[in-house]
This record gives C-alpha cells, sequence and structure tokens, in this order.
C-alpha cells in the first residue's frame, strides 16, 4: 500500500503542475462562466442550458483529462527512463500502474471539484428558487461524471501500455462515443432479426461502457430524485469496469520490456 | 588459433565455498518488436549465452565496448527486460517473479533520469518510499547520503537545476538509500568531474571493505583496473574474456626482469635471450622480457656476470587496456559475428586450445 501511495502522491506532485492541465481547467470554468453570461432566454430555459451545457461540459473536460493523464503518464516515464529507476525498486508492474491509476485519478478529482463549485454557483445563480434550489442531486450529478471521467482513464492508461499517446487518444474518444450511445447499440441489438447481428451488438453493448445510467441531468432538471440503488450501481460498475480493464492492462504491462 | 581467444580464463574462487549472489546462465537476448516478431525478422542479439557468476564482497566489473550488451545484461538483472534464452538471478531468485529481491539490491542506470519538479531530498524519500523504508530510518539516513556525495547544500533544489554531474550524484546516493547487499552502477563515472569519479571510486572501496558486492559497467579502464576483483569482457554481447583480474592481466609464460645500470654490451647479449624495452618513460632501467623457464637462469647469469643489477623478477603484466584492446582488435571492424566465427573454422578447424580454459561450471577442459 506504501507503494501505491507514493507513487500516486509523486503522479499528482507532477502532473498538478503541468501547464496544459491548467489550460484546460481554464477552459472548464470559462465554459460555465459563459452559460451563466446568456441571459436573453426565458428563465427556465436559461436554468436548462446552464445545466446542460455545464455538466456536458465538465464530462468533456473529463474525457480530455482523461487522455491527456491516461495517454500521456506512462509513455513518459518510459521516454525519459525514469521507469528504470522505479521498476528496479522492490515495485511490482502492477503497484506502478494502480500507483499511476490512483494519483491521475487525484488530479480528476480535484479539478472536477473546482469545476463543480463553479457549476453549482452557476445552477443556484439560474435556478427560478436561487440558492434555496440547490439540492443533493447536484454533487450526485457531478460525481456520477467523475465516475465516468475514472472509467476513461483506465481505458486511456490501458491503452497507454501498449499503444502510442496519439491512439490512445482517438481510441478512448472513440470509447467515449460508443459508452454515451451504448443503450441505442443495445436496443439495436434487441430489434435485430439475425441472430448473428443481434450477438454482434449485444456482446458489442456488453463491451463497451454503459454510460446512460450516468448522466443524471434529466433526472436533475425534473427535479426526480435518484434511488440510492441506482447511485450504488453506477459506483459498483465502474469499480467493475475500471477494474476488469486495470487488470487486463496489467497483464500486458507485465510483459513488457523497457 | 582461435581457440586461445575464446573467453573464460579459469574461475579462481569458483569451488571455495563463496557465497554466489548473481548468476546468469547461457543468458541470452535478442531484441525485437512486435512488427520484427509478426514477419519473423532476426532482430538484434545484445546478449549471446552469457555464463557468470558474482560472488559476495567482490568488485566485478563488465567492460566492453559501445553496444557490448553490458547495460542489457543489468536490465536483464533488474527485471526491466527478460531473457530470449536462460535465465538470470539475483540471490538465486528470479527477479522477474519476486520482485521483493531488488529490496536487497541498488542500481545506478546510465545517465539517469529524475523527476525534475521534486528537489534533492524529495526525491530521496520517494524512493526510500518505494524501498519501504519506514520515518526513522529515512530520517537518518537520506541526510547521511545527501552528505555523501556532497549534495546537502543543493538539497533543497529541484532536481531540474541540476547539472548532469549532481543528477549523477543524487542518482548514486538513490541507489545506496537501502544500504544494499549489491550495488549496480552502469557508466557511473561519465558526466562527473574529477572528483565526482573519485568519490564514486571511494564509494566502491567503502562497500567492499563493508563485504558489499559491487557490480560496475564501464569502459574507464585504467578506473577499473585498480578497483576490480574480476572482470567479464564482452564483445558485440559475446563472452571474450572472463576471470580475475590478476590472472587476465598476467601473460602466461611470460617473466619480466628488471634491469638497471646495464651496459649495451650487456644489452647485445640479453637481446638474444629475450625482448628488451625500456623499462617505462622515466626510468633508467631495462626490461628484458622472456619466456619462463631454463633461459631466466641464463639471462640472470648473464646480468650478474657483467656486474649489473637485476632490479627484480615479476610475471609479465598488461594493463587492462592492452587485454580489451587485443581481445576485440579482432573483432572490432564491424563485422559479423558470422563471418568472424566462419573464418575461425578456416583458420584452425577444430584447433585444441593452447591454455587451459573453464566452461562456465568452472570445470576445465583443454
Ligand atoms: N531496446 C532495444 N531495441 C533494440 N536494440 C537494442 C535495444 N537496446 C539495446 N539494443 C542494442 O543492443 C546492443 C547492446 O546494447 P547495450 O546493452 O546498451 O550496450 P552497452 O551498454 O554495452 O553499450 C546494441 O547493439 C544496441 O543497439
Ligand atoms: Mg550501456
Amino acid at each position: 500500500m506504501g507503494v501505491i501511495w507514493a507513487i500516486a502522491k509523486a503522479t499528482y506532485r507532477e502532473s498538478i503542475r503541468q501547464r496544459v492541465l491548467f489550460v484546460v481547467l481554464l477552459l472548464g470554468l470559462l465554459l460555465i462562466g459563459v452559460t451563466v453570461a446568456f441571459s436573453y432566454l426565458s428563465t427556465g430555459e436559461e436554468f436548462r442550458f446552464v445545466v446542460d451545457f455545464g455538466l456536458v461540459g465538465i464530462t468533456l473536460i473529463g474525457l480530455g483529462l482523461a487522455v491527456i493523464l491516461g495517454g500521456f503518464m506512462i509513455p513518459n516515464e518510459v521516454d525519459r527512463r525514469v521507469i528504470f529507476t522505479i521498476l528496479s525498486k522492490p515495485v511490482s508492474r502492477w503497484q506502478y500502474l494502480f500507483g499511476k491509476f490512483v494519483g491521475a485519478a487525484g488530479v480528476i478529482l480535484m479539478l472536477d471539484l473546482l469545476m463543480g463549485i463553479a457549476f453549482s454557483v452557476a445552477y443556484c445563480v439560474k435556478h427560478p428558487l436561487g440558492f434555496g434550489g440547490f439540492t443533493y442531486m447536484v454533487p450526485m450529478a457531478l460525481f456520477a461524471i467523475y465516475l465516468q471521467t475514472l472509467i476513461l482513464l483506465a481505458v486511456a492508461l490501458a491503452l497507454s501500455t501498449i499503444a502510442t499517446p496519439i491512439f490512445t487518444i482517438f481510441a478512448t474518444g472513440f470509447v467515449y462515443v460508443l459508452g454515451a450511445v451504448n443503450s441505442q447499440v443495445t436496443y439495436l441489438g434487441n430489434r435485430a432479426e439475425s441472430t448473428g447481428t443481434k450477438l454482434v451488438f449485444l456482446l458489442l453493448s456488453k463491451l463497451i461502457p454503459a454510460f446512460t445510467n450516468f448522466d443524471l441531468r434529466s433526472a436533475l432538471l425534473n427535479n426526480q430524485p435518484v434511488e440510492p440503488a441506482a447511485m450504488l450501481n453506477v459506483v459498483g460498475y465502474t469499480a467493475l469496469y475500471a477494474g476488469l480493464v486495470l487488470g487486463i492492462s496489467w497483464i500486458l504491462f507485465h510483459e513488457r520490456e523497457f | 588459433m582461435a581457440m586461445v581467444e575464446t573467453p573464460l580464463v579459469a574461475n579462481p574462487v569458483a569451488g571455495t565455498g563463496q557465497e554466489t549472489v548473481i548468476s546468469c546462465e547461457r543468458l541470452h537476448k535478442t531484441y525485437t518488436t512486435a512488427f520484427g516478431e509478426l514477419f519473423r525478422l532476426p532482430g538484434v542479439t545484445a546478449l549471446s549465452d552469457l555464463n557468470m557468476e558474482v560472488f559476495r564482497g567482490e568488485v566485478f566489473a563488465m567492460i566492453g565496448p559501445n553496444g557490448s550488451g553490458k547495460t542489457t545484461t543489468l536490465k536483464l538483472l533488474m527485471g526491466l527486460i527478460f531473457p530470449t534464452r536462460g535465465a538470470c538471478r539475483l540471490f538465486g531468485r528470479n527477479p522477474k517473479r519476486d520482485v521483493s529481491v531488488k529490496r536487497r539490491i541498488g542500481f545506478m542506470p546510465d545517465g539517469p533520469y529524475f523527476y525534475g519538479h521534486l528537489n534533492g531530498f524529495e526525491l530521496l524519500e520517494f524512493y526510500a518510499n518505494l524501498l519501504g523504508m519506514d520515518a526513522a530510518r529515512r530520517k537518518r539516513r537520506i541526510p547521511e547520503l545527501l552528505d555523501m556525495v556532497g549534495m546537502t547544500n543543493r538539497a533543497k533544489n529541484r532536481l531540474r537545476t541540476y547539472s548532469k554531474g549532481m543528477v549523477q550524484r543524487i542518482g548514486l546516493a538513490h541507489a545506496l538509500l537501502n544500504d544494499p547487499e549489491i550495488v549496480f552502477l552502469d557508466e557511473p563515472t561519465s558526466g562527473l568531474d574529477p572528483i565526482g569519479a573519485r568519490d564514486i571510486r571511494d564509494v566502491v572501496v567503502r562497500m567492499k571493505a563493508e563485504g558489499k558486492t559491487v557490480f560496475l559497467c564501464s569502459h574507464f579502464l585504467t578506473e577499473i583496473e585498480n578497483l576490480c576483483d574480476r572482470v567479464i569482457l564482452l564483445d558485440r554481447g559475446r563472452t571474450l574474456r572472463y576471470g580475475a583480474l590478476e590472472e587476465l592481466l598476467v601473460e602466461p609464460g611470460k617473466m619480466r626482469l628488471t634491469v638497471s645500470g646495464a651496459s649495451d654490451a650487456l644489452k647485445d647479449q640479453l637481446g638474444k635471450v629475450g625482448r628488451l624495452r625500456r623499462s617505462s618513460e622515466n626510468r633508467p632501467s631495462t626490461d628484458l622480457i622472456l619466456k619462463d623457464g631454463p633461459d631466466i637462469g641464463a639471462a640472470v647469469k648473464l646480468i650478474q656476470d657483467a656486474g649489473a643489477h637485476l632490479d627484480s623478477i615479476l610475471p609479465m603484466r598488461r594493463t587492462l587496456e592492452d587485454v580489451f584492446m587485443e581481445a576485440v582488435q579482432r573483432t572490432q571492424a564491424d563485422r559479423p559475428w558470422d563471418a568472424i566465427d566462419a573464418d575461425d573454422a578456416e583458420d584452425s578447424p577444430a584447433a585444441p586450445a593452447e591454455t587451459p580454459v573453464a566452461t562456465a561450471d568452472g570445470s576445465e577442459e583443454s
């Protein structure tokens, strides 16, 4: 545990200093700021706009963070040969990989918190009830986005152990898009007539992450509370999916030569 | 006489009950890429059938020209890459399977690179954590090492502000954090000023005095010559020489008589018995190099009769550089090993070796 923590801490400290992350954070904050600035819409529409635009913005920024951190962390350490000095210590490859994941997850948490605070303020400013309109659903929606970002981080990190950063960026983006339309893929599978097509679609829908449940925008807008069981489901799904992806990447990384 | 050139001088310590801490058995490494594997391209053979043992408490040097496979050997021992064939062991364990053996070693890579955003102290703390050192031990050990490598007053500066030599010094400190039983140093003096190079020497000497094992990879031969107990000489992955330094440096069957006050007439006479040369640049004496045996008696008699002074009779020694150059020369011209092997086969079909050579397991064959 100490080893994973040490690697995570060093990863966090190194990443948080990167200028590109600062730029991404500014972009996110700017996006949220801009949604507040629109004021020619009707009150209800303005609120809807803030929620839609803000949460989608935070999701996309999360995707960006996941590919930047997940895609470059390990290749950078391989290129600069820092990894020689780390893996020649009593550090297993699994500890290294997981430590990197935890460190990057910490960085994303930090930036998501900052964007989340900005979003919450924007939410209250545009909510008809003002600050009285704030519910626990706001942090829930943000938390679900964070979990989704962790899945993307795991995917990017896994790809980065065998692929170049550019490939990782595109492939992770592709996984994100497929994940967002997963319910449609399932739908197509169920509707398909031939068994073969059905199988392919259903298999694909199981392989790619299902992000539909992670999107709490409509629940937030329609003021529908989210059942604790549903939230737990999302947490469990994240642990399972990210765990499996990291497990597969460990198998690949285990045999990797430096 | 190809076989004389073949490696493996008899290992003087084998069978004397010394503890083997590093061993390589027919260790072979061919680098391939995924692409190359797919199309069955031959790849780069960086190490062929390396057989070697290192014993506890010795300073062992691996020497060889650039690209001879020294770093490859170290990476195999560290579990950073894996053998194509054969095996390597640290304390009898496979470094790939058992990462815990790395708790007992230290490794300084060639031209080490570290996190630039940490300062010297934080960097050592990071590695101490990886080594599982507790807080009390860290607090004691880190300042001690910073002092030893002369980096105490730069400890609060970020690594990105360090010069190459300073990074090298921190690298040395990081390799010694856990007070390792074996320390591996890959080209430790590259990038260091003469003071730094002497500090490295001091570390090696001190570790040996403490009964630790030092594994040095270097091409600074004069430096190694005064430090190491045993040597392995590689060239493009093959072992050309392996054995105790003393045995490598002694020219078998040759003696050197040093004479002072020899007249020209005596020199003429001696020149018929052996080969004459000046002892060294600034000494007035003359060296006579001749075969061990009755010639020596004859030479001594000539010297005594002429009234000259016999300073010493010693086995003929070469420098490590001589050994290196001689061994490598034959294979230098960038010719593939296959061609050299083919030549050798033509020159002397199955010629028996002149001197006894040892196989890897220490048994002798002639
Ligand atoms: N990752 C690699 N891929 C392909 N070839 C390599 C790789 N690393 C080293 N080599 C080759 O292996 C040979 C031995 O290299 P190395 O062990 O670094 O030599 P040394 O440390 O003795 O200078 C060289 O020909 C080098 O080009
Ligand atoms: Mg090297």
